[in-house]
């Protein structure tokens, strides 16, 4: 038994069991890492990215560990929409996991067609949505709609008018003021905001004069680009009045908390969970050790309080 | 399918096997209930953050009273640390990870094992748990840079099985690589009663591959890439196979999860770059 609730209400229906989640694509559809964990003390799953039809993804190779990091471009190799709602969606809440999950299209209509399959009646056990607008490892959609505030502003409303569950949308760090794109998505329909998606990064084999990824370019993730995210998401909780969630580079419950204490109420962790399956849960029991430790009695306690 | 387990395992032994290699062993029953030839287990190591991703090893023996071991080539810093390991050191270990297998067909009797270095890790576990009553003769062919890249080639010898060996310095049995040995051995036998199970460097496994084929040996590979979870849900470590119908493109696969052994058949080997 917990000495706290650590639950967080993000809104429009979606309750997280703590403020720890499992980020889009690093955790798959949950149900691979079945006899290693018990998917329903994680505060919620957000699965990989879906797209309308299944996708193949990029040519490999598509990971290469960099220092402090790791590059990937995957290009969002999915089974598609169905194949997840058909196959996977009644394993995962048979597991008693809290579902969100991450849509991803190459235009509007893609966006609009998962959004719908996803809102419809065989999606019920859906707690949320996350809108990806920031994969920076798919030539087309995607992250297009992530850095133009006028593409995004529309693609949010429309989406807005075609779902009543939560709508979280997930920001692109490759932008040059994340605060204005975070107050368009809000203006158009949102419900909360996830900060940060990958940094666009590359590494090369300089021996052989050649990228080590086979798409050249991919995103990069884990503790070297944590002081990227907490800037980003300190500046997107400035500017907007809908939860923020804190994405980026973290490894243990209190880099957790530092998101916290900048204005997110909950956090995702992604690298983390390939170098620990047991990350998500192990990181909100750290954070509630803090709390305790500290007089807190949620999250809420420390969101928001950082001092200057 | 296989149960998959996460433990702290404690490291009983590290053994050095010549300068560059090293071999780690460590007790965990039930993972050793479960391990097949071919499965893999991936390893972190410490909790200081480096290196930041798990490795993956392919599962070197299994041996009695539930230890495990793996055989792994000393490269980098991560590597290094593992090889210093003590008795007693905590090592945290997932696995047995991967469905694609080692199958061996009990009616071709000509079992050819080529290894390509560390690439003869898994070949051992697939060595010691051919059924000896069976009519099956294994032969290692075994290539390597020196005479110090061939580790574990007495414990193939202890099996009594035949082992012929390539360096391509000829430090060690005739100068050249392990397909050149394979190109000789495969003149002399009936494809219909041989079968070929590899694992090494991707541009031999090609080699091996492309020489089984107008032959109609059944070859299987386990391949190995750069991977992330080891689990099958980041599709980082993903393939070209052929696909399977026209209509598609390409047909990518983990090699965590359907492999790592797969039909070379199935592979869309590239061309050497």
């Amino acid at each position: 038994m917990s000495p706290l609730d650590l639950t967080v209400d993000l809104g429009r229906g979606l309750r997280l069991r703590n403020p720890v989640m499992a980020a889009s694509g690093t955790f798959g559809y949950g149900l691979e890492y079945d006899d290693l964990v018990d998917l329903s003390q994680i505060g919620a799953i957000v699965v990989k990215g879906l797209s309308p039809q299944p996708r193949a993804g990029n040519a490999p190779p598509r990971i290469v560990e960099t220092a402090g990091g790791m590059l990937n471009s995957i290009g969002l190799q999915n089974p598609g929409v169905h194949a997840f709602l058909a196959e996977k969606l009644p394993r995962l809440l048979e597991r008693n996991a809290i579902v969100v999950a991450n849509v991803y299209g190459e235009q509007v209509e893609d966006y609009v067609y998962v959004v719908e399959q996803l809102s419809g009646p065989q999606a019920d056990g859906v707690s949320g949505l996350e809108i990806n607008v920031s994969c920076p490892n798919v030539k087309a959609g995607g992250i297009a709609f992530g850095v133009d505030a006028d593409l995004l502003g529309a693609l949010i409303a429309r989406l807005r008018q075609c779902t009543d569950k939560h709508l979280m949308v997930k920001l692109s760090p490759n932008v040059t003021d994340i605060a204005m794109l975070a107050r368009i998505a809000v203006q158009a329909g949102a419900d909360s905001l996830s900060a940060i998606n990958t940094l666009l990064g590359m590494a090369i084999d300089l021996e052989a004069r050649k990228p080590k990824l086979g798409n050249v370019t991919g995103g990069l993730s884990g503790p070297a680009i944590k002081p990227v995210a907490l800037r980003m998401a300190w500046q997107v909780a400035q500017a907007v009045d809908v939860p923020v969630i804190g994405v980026g580079g973290i490894m243990n419950g209190a880099d957790a908390l530092e998101f916290i204490c900048v204005g997110c109420r909950a956090v995702q962790v992604g690298t983390a969970n390939f170098q620990n399956p047991q990350a998500p849960i192990q990181i909100a029991r750290e954070m509630e050790s803090w709390l305790v430790s500290h007089g807190l009695a949620g999250v809420d306690g420390l969101e928001g309080t950082l001092n200057f | 399918m296989t149960r998959k387990y996460q433990f702290e395992a404690l490291v009983a032994q590290t053994e050095l096997v010549g300068e560059a290699y090293c071999r780690l062993t460590w007790s965990a029953p039930e993972m050793a209930a479960e391990a097949r030839p071919g499965h893999f287990v991936t390893v972190r190591q410490n909790k200081s953050g480096f290196p930041l991703l798990r490795r993956p090893f392919s599962i070197h023996r299994v041996l009695d009273d539930g230890r495990l071991q793996i055989l792994f080539k000393v490269i980098g810093a991560g590597t290094r640390q593992l090889a210093e390991s003590k008795p007693g050191d905590a090592i945290d270990v997932v696995g047995p990870l991967g469905d694609g297998l080692f199958r061996v067909d009990e009616k071709r009797p000509n079992v050819l094992l080529v290894a390509g270095g560390i690439g003869v890790a898994p070949l051992l576990f697939l060595a010691e748990t051919m059924p000896a009553q069976t009519k099956l003769i294994p032969v290692l062919l075994f290539g390597g840079a020196t005479a110090r890249d061939l580790p574990a080639l007495d414990d193939f010898r202890n099996l009594g099985i035949e082992v012929r060996v390539r360096t391509e310095d000829g430090g060690a049995g005739r100068r050249g690589l392990v397909t050149d040995e394979l190109a000789d051995v495969l003149s002399g036998l009936d494809p219909a009663r041989t079968q070929l199970l590899a694992c090494g460097p991707m541009p031999m496994l090609r080699a091996a591959a492309g020489m089984c084929a107008p032959r109609g040996v059944p070859c299987q590979v386990s391949l190995e890439t750069v991977m992330a979870c080891g689990l099958g849900s980041c599709f980082g470590c993903a393939i070209e196979l052929q696909p399977d119908c026209a209509e598609a493109e390409v047909d990518y696969v983990r090699v965590c999860h359907e492999g790592p052994v797969f039909d070379a058949a199935r592979i869309r080997w590239n061309e050497e770059p």
